[in-house]
């Protein structure tokens, strides 16, 4: 999980091209770029999940592996992720055809709606729907030991994960596309949302003050 | 303030008469501090809430029934002071008994100081409650609990009138309960992610309260099942820190931490220091803030609580100082086949597949086992590929003050309990009900249960009760539940290691 989160990494940061992966060119946008630009968005946008989530996932993947039969460990985890992925496909097309919006209507000409946004998602941390989904990230469910059964709940375990996981951090990927520095703000969230995970606990106030920190940067002239 | 040499001793309840001056004076100091506002640190409402406290009925809709009723028109402590110092309880997690060893370290300070001002002696310490000894009266609820008044006709404020069990007077605490041979078998302190094996402290885990992370062995038995057995306020986290009696219980999972220091040179406390340095938040008997890490309690005596239990080899203070330890370990004795540096991985070979709801009546789930590629032999023998078998019971939820169960394994069909040869553990409610809800605290997937199976697979070997394809596993309540309470059990598995 982290191997792949690395390589996504890797492959995200790299200069490969002049406006970085599609799913963030902020400056020219997909509108009248045709279905090919459009599916290599999602697909930059999938590689993106990989490298931000698959860390954050390391447990629930663990737990698929160790409560499967040992022969099918990997058929648990593939049909994990693959749910999991699912969710995120689907939220990653409705926040591309969201900014693709925003940048038609020339609210991404400077960084104030990721300023706002960044705002917003400090203050989102306060609300007790964002806590309970933060808790929901270490649910579990009995999985059938063999068959379809057995497929169908590792299936339905990604996609209770998944559809978790989206509210809970998609909103934070959102605004950090909406940034004209948009694979900084990708990284330094990333980092927010591994500590938050890992290590915080009463410090609550961390993860909402970097938030506002980073949507003050956007307010600067 | 006293003396900062002065070693204090904790002794056991059990073996005090009723009013033994120092249940008498702990009764004196309760009901002074049940008198104090909500507001103030060193009172019994402030006390209880650190473990847990909740007015939210979504979450614990018993727990806030009590606290509206107990706080009601009176003024509680801010937001900021509730989330820094209420709820604070480390369950699940490798901070289970630092945490409590400080949290009844600074109670006993804060009742020594009222001891004293109500004219008691300065040398006064918690009991503690050693119910796994053998002395009949080890399984009663010690009997100033529940005697109605004090000596002077005033009310007894340690007996706390709903306990479920225990205020008859009758020994109601079985040996399963009880015992303590599941956390001392583990010669491991830390329980790895997926709870195999269950481990002595518990999981690795931050700040934990209260979530649905697997409890160590000391956790499992006999700690949770004590709770449960007393019930009511004691049944539940977010209440059990207002029953007078769970002091003297946590005093003696502190005492079984210790022994289980002492019992083996293979047993030793964590040493990463995101445990030794880890800070939690309390007040001091003064009502000063402080802050405490499991550093400076792994030693009770060089503790800043100085005290040691009355069964623990003679020491002094000043022989002890921090730098040395309290008494040579006895010998170890032999260190189990896995090297206990290793974390082997274990391998699932056969689960159920349905949920399965319990009853007052015995029920059976059946673990569907699947063909090997090693051979299985006698576990732990040179022919075996697996040295340890575990079963757990996932995904146990229940609604309601539900009864526990003992666990046995392809045992006999027929009236009574089976033989204790099929024992495997017992599963307790304790925490079980608020660990189903999802809420802000947990994520709604009930507690899962780690028992080690390996002798009891072996025996099964012995007798030829052993069928490669099937393994059953038998629940039976402990005690008969009442109406509107339930419990499901999500899975049974079979793992090796």
């Amino acid at each position: 999980m982290l191997g792949m989160s690395v390589a996504g990494w890797i492959y995200l940061l790299a200069p490969y091209s002049n406006s970085g992966p599609l799913c963030c060119s902020t400056a020219s946008g997909l509108s009248g770029q045709g279905f090919a630009a459009w599916l290599g968005a999602l697909g930059d946008w999938s590689v993106m999940v990989v490298a931000m989530m698959f860390p954050l996932m390391v447990t629930p993947v663990r737990f698929a592996a160790f409560a499967s039969l040992w022969g099918r460990r990997h058929l648990a985890i593939g049909a994990f992720l693959l749910a999991y992925l699912a969710v995120w496909l689907v939220a990653g097309t409705a926040t591309l055809a969201l900014t693709e919006g925003m940048r038609s209507a020339h609210w991404l000409k400077n960084g104030w709606s990721a300023g706002v946004g960044f705002l917003l998602a400090a203050a989102w941390q306060f609300t007790p729907i964002k806590r309970r989904l933060a808790v929901s990230c270490h649910r579990t469910r009995p999985l059938a030991p063999v068959g379809w059964p057995a497929d169908r709940d590792c299936l339905l375990f990604g996609l209770d994960h998944g559809m978790h996981c989206v509210p809970k951090c998609g909103l934070l990927m959102f605004v950090a596309m909406l940034s004209p520095s948009a694979m900084t703000m990708m990284a330094a969230s990333s980092l927010l949302l591994y500590y938050e995970r890992y290590w915080a606990r009463r410090r609550k106030w961390i993860v909402p003050g970097f938030l506002c920190a980073f949507g003050m940067v956007h307010f600067i002239p | 303030m006293p003396a900062e040499t002065t070693l204090y001793i904790r002794k056991d309840a059990s073996k005090m008469d009723t009013w033994d001056p120092v249940l008498l004076w702990y009764a004196r100091a309760v009901g002074v501090m049940k008198g104090l506002p909500a507001t103030d640190p060193t009172s019994w409402i402030y006390q209880a809430a650190i473990h847990g406290f909740t007015l939210d009925p979504n979450y614990d809709s018993d727990a806030a029934t009590f606290w509206s009723s107990v706080t009601k028109g009176k003024p509680l402590p801010g937001a900021s002071e509730q989330t820094k110092y209420w709820s604070q309880c480390q369950h699940g997690s490798w901070f289970f008994v630092p945490w409590h060893r400080m949290y009844i370290g600074y109670f006993e300070g804060i009742v020594r100081n009222i001891v004293v001002g109500l004219g008691g002696p300065a040398t006064w310490a918690l009991p503690y409650w050693g119910y796994e000894d053998s002395i009949p009266n080890a399984r009663k609820l010690p009997a100033a609990f529940y005697q109605p008044t004090l000596p002077d006709g005033t009310p007894n404020p340690l007996l706390e009138p709903q306990r479920a069990n225990g205020n008859d007077g009758a020994a109601f605490l079985t040996a399963t309960e009880v015992s303590t041979s599941r956390a001392f078998s583990e010669h491991r302190f830390i329980t790895p992610p997926h709870g195999i094996p269950e481990g002595f402290g518990g999981p690795q885990t931050g700040f934990d309260h209260l979530h649905n992370t697997p409890h160590g062995g000391l956790e499992s038995q006999p700690h949770d099942q004590i709770h449960e057995a007393i019930g009511d306020l004691m049944g539940d986290p977010n209440t059990a820190g207002y029953d007078p009696i769970f002091y003297l219980h946590h005093a003696n999972i502190d005492r079984l931490w210790s022994l289980w220091i002492r019992s083996n040179t293979a047993n030793q406390n964590p040493t990463q220091t995101s445990w030794l340095n880890f800070a939690f938040n309390f007040h001091d008997s003064t009502k000063a803030e402080v802050t405490l890490t499991p550093a400076a309690v792994v030693d009770s005596v060089s503790s800043p609580f100085h005290y040691q239990y009355d069964d623990a080899p003679p020491t002094t203070l000043i022989a002890h100082s921090m730098e040395a330890s309290v008494t040579p370990p006895t010998p170890a004795t032999p260190i189990p086949a896995v090297p206990l540096t290793e974390n082997p991985l274990p391998q699932m070979v056969g689960a159920s597949s349905e949920p399965q709801a319990l009853t007052n009546d015995p029920k059976t789930m059946g673990i569907r086992l699947f063909p090997l590629k090693a051979p299985l032999g006698i576990l732990g023998s040179p022919e075996s590929s697996y040295r340890y078998a575990y079963v757990l019971a996932e995904n146990v939820r229940c609604q309601g003050k539900a009864s526990g169960y003992d666990v046995y394994l392809n045992a006999p069909e027929g009236p009574g309990k089976p033989d204790d040869k099929y024992y495997l553990g017992s599963i307790s409610t304790f925490g079980m009900n608020q660990a189903s809800v999802a809420s802000e605290l947990h994520p709604g997937s009930g507690l899962t249960f780690t028992f080690d199976a390996t002798k009891v697979i072996n025996q099964l070997k012995a007798e030829g009760r052993w069928n490669p394809e099937l393994l059953n596993v038998m629940f039976i309540i402990k005690r008969a539940n009442k109406p509107g309470t339930s419990l499901e059990v999500g899975r049974v598995s079979l793992h090796y290691v």
